[in-house]
């Protein structure tokens, strides 16, 4: 659901498409959450920059920022 | 025994794990090869999907050395961002550099390969790159620090098998590092080649996952990989023009 945040859209470009954040999206362990994905098998990049899995929790995501998020596929 | 970047390997038959037409089908597969490493892509989740599903689920991967590719990546920065997405999985120090300069050929971009291996190998990573049967950028790329040279043996996925041997066996001579025929491999016979011809080992994914039974056609691998190089330490004979007789030519009995 789009939320606003200081009369602002919250809204970040995910894996190359804008993406609404939930109102209580706040890190990126939320987003996460809000995705329902599997931590453990994936790979995220905000705004150019892998982020540790250890500093999910505790790493903020803020609209406008651009996240990519990778997971191991098959290839040769 | 296989030796790269200080890590030693039984098997010198390395697998992609792309392409295969199931889970169960690539996970049988992987077991057939009898492979220690795997290779495999880095792709951008489908977060829009109502459920996700991990390709590699069906497969232990603790149970292998992990070879990530930086295919996709047409630039050395693209190379090197992949690679260290890879890395930051922590399931893995190795990469396989792969930059590719023609959409059609799937050929290698040398200069571009060359780039991305002098930033990953700054970087600490193991690095084999794929590359081209061209002896002087191995040269190039070995100078670097490259932990093996993987040149093709003909276009990715083609299974045209060995279409220069001569220019594999001038790279396979010159080299230090290992060397592992990497792509256009089709059949056993081509593998085995490959390790005739003195590689160290042989990569490959089409050639099996493409198989009409990939499961037998991993095993073929398995035993072709292990026969080309029992035959290449072994030292075949030399080719000669005219026959010679195997039997004794002397004491025939005749009545």
């Amino acid at each position: 659901m789009q939320t606003t945040r200081g009369g602002e859209y919250m809204q970040i470009r995910l894996n190359g498409k804008d993406y609404p954040l939930a109102e209580q999206t706040k890190t990126l362990h939320d987003l996460i959450q809000q995705l329902n994905i599997d931590e453990e098998v994936v790979i995220i990049e905000q705004n150019h920059q892998i982020i540790d899995r250890s500093r999910y929790m505790d790493t903020n995501v803020q609209s406008g920022d651009v996240v990519e998020i990778v997971h191991f596929v098959g290839g040769g | 025994m296989l030796e790269i970047g200080g890590k030693t390997f039984a098997s010198r038959l390395l697998l992609g794990t792309g392409k295969y037409p199931d889970a169960e089908t690539q996970q049988q597969a992987v077991e057939a090869s009898e492979t220690n490493i795997l290779t495999f892509s880095v792709r951008r989740l489908d977060v829009f999907a109502k459920e996700q599903t991990n390709p590699l689920a069906a497969l232990d991967l603790s149970r292998y050395d992990l070879l990530p590719n930086t295919a996709g990546a047409k630039t050395a920065e693209e190379a090197v961002r992949l690679a260290r997405l890879a890395r930051a999985s922590g399931m893995c120090d190795m990469v396989k550099v792969e930059v590719i300069g023609c959409d059609k050929t799937l050929l290698p971009d040398p200069i571009e390969t060359l780039r991305a291996a002098e930033e990953l190998i700054k970087d600490g990573f193991i690095v084999l790159p794929y590359t081209s049967d061209d002896l002087l950028l191995a040269r190039r790329l070995e100078e670097l620090g490259c932990h093996a040279i993987m040149p093709a043996a003909s276009p990715i996925g083609s299974g045209q098998g060995i279409l220069n041997p001569l220019a594999l066996s001038f790279i396979i001579e010159q080299m230090t590092v290992p060397v592992i025929v990497d792509a256009g491999i089709g059949s056993p016979a081509d593998a085995a080649y490959a390790m005739e011809l003195g590689a160290d080992g042989v990569l490959l994914n089409s050639a099996v996952a493409h198989a009409t039974d990939p499961v037998k056609m991993a095993q073929a691998m398995k035993l072709a990989v292990e026969a080309g190089r029992l035959g290449f330490e072994a030292g075949r004979i030399e080719k000669k023009r005219y026959a010679t007789a195997s039997s004794p030519t002397t004491g025939i009995s005749r009545p």
